[in-house]
């Protein structure tokens, strides 16, 4: 059970990691190219903060895997395994995209001018948004998947 | 089934929703009080300050990321005691603590700093020494990192669970 429960999080971890990072790729590539050293720290946050989501979210992975297999429905706990990936991806994807709002409202400034300038203050604002809101809500959207589970 | 699966996630959902509300207004409110202490060091934004800024941030960010767990126990436990008042009433009790205890601890880490360094760090910050802000960005995020379980089990302990006859 252990080694196909790695063979999974491998497979699906690189998935999510290839997926992260070509969608912030193409959204950093569209305010610049190449990136200066502030989009770069901002860009190797978001994917840490993404990791950090994708960590929790394993946790609980692992758990739910471990119910299906001694239950001997493999199939289905992969199928919900990527199910929840896949719901981790979308939640940090809500996340990034509402912090770039939350800073456009709080700091009334162009975020996207700021980062071109190099600004580190916004750029290490949002990226101290970021990991605390992954941080902070990760937990509580496993509690709310996991209720959805045993409810359905 | 579709109602009863609503209802039965209600408590998850209006946690997450207290959660991301009280966030905003928990980070913006340490922001402007830290923005505004550190204005006054010089109208100049240099990297020193940066780096100090984004270091009490991160700081204030782990205390209540640790106490989160607390605030979620807190909610659901008083939720399903069919209490929403005292439910919302802790969440907001427990954020207020925790941005009072940090507001407390930053100020105090000026007068930690100021010990460990032997330097007028208002002065120092103001002719961008970076490892002195590094020092105190160090000192705020390892000082909270360890303060934050000891801190999440005393604010457990204000939460009524039944005792248990073992």
């Amino acid at each position: 059970m252990n080694f196909l429960f790695f063979v999974l999080i491998f497979i699906f971890g690189i998935l999510f990691y290839v997926l992260t990072y070509s969608l912030l790729k193409r959204h950093f590539h569209a305010i610049m190219f190449p990136l200066n050293p502030a989009a770069k720290l901002f860009l190797a946050s978001i994917l840490l903060g993404f990791g950090i989501a994708l960590y929790h979210f394993c946790a609980f992975g692992y758990k739910l895997f471990d119910m299906f297999y001694t239950n001997h429905k493999v199939l289905q706990g992969v199928a919900f395994f990527a199910l929840l990936i896949f719901l981790c991806f979308c939640f940090c994807v809500l996340i990034f995209r509402f912090v770039l709002v939350t800073s456009k409202v709080l700091f009334r400034e162009n975020e996207k001018a700021e980062l071109i300038k190099g600004n580190l203050i916004i750029g290490g604002m949002q990226i101290v948004l970021f990991l605390f809101f992954i941080s902070l809500l990760s937990e509580p959207v496993i509690q709310l998947i996991g209720s959805i589970l045993s409810n359905g | 089934m579709k109602i009863i699966i609503k209802l039965e996630a209600m408590k998850e959902i209006l946690n997450i929703l207290l959660l991301l509300v009280l966030g905003i207004f928990y980070m913006v409110i340490i922001a402007k009080i830290i923005g505004n202490y550190l204005s006054t060091f010089g109208s100049v934004k240099n990297n020193a300050i940066t780096v100090l800024y984004i270091a009490a941030l991160a700081a204030s960010g782990i205390i209540l990321i640790d106490i989160s767990k607390v605030i979620t126990d807190a909610f659901i436990f008083f939720y399903e005691q069919k209490s929403v008042f005292k439910a919302i009433a802790f969440t907001l009790g427990y954020f207020l603590g925790a941005g009072v205890f940090y507001i407390g601890f930053f100020f105090l880490s000026f007068i930690i700093t100021s010990r460990l360094t032997k330097e007028n760090e208002k002065e120092a910050i103001k002719n961008n020494n970076v490892e002195l802000a590094l020092v105190h960005g160090a000192l705020l995020i390892v000082i909270s990192l360890l303060v934050g379980p000891a801190l999440t089990s005393w604010a457990a302990s204000f939460i009524p669970y039944p005792d248990l006859p073992f």
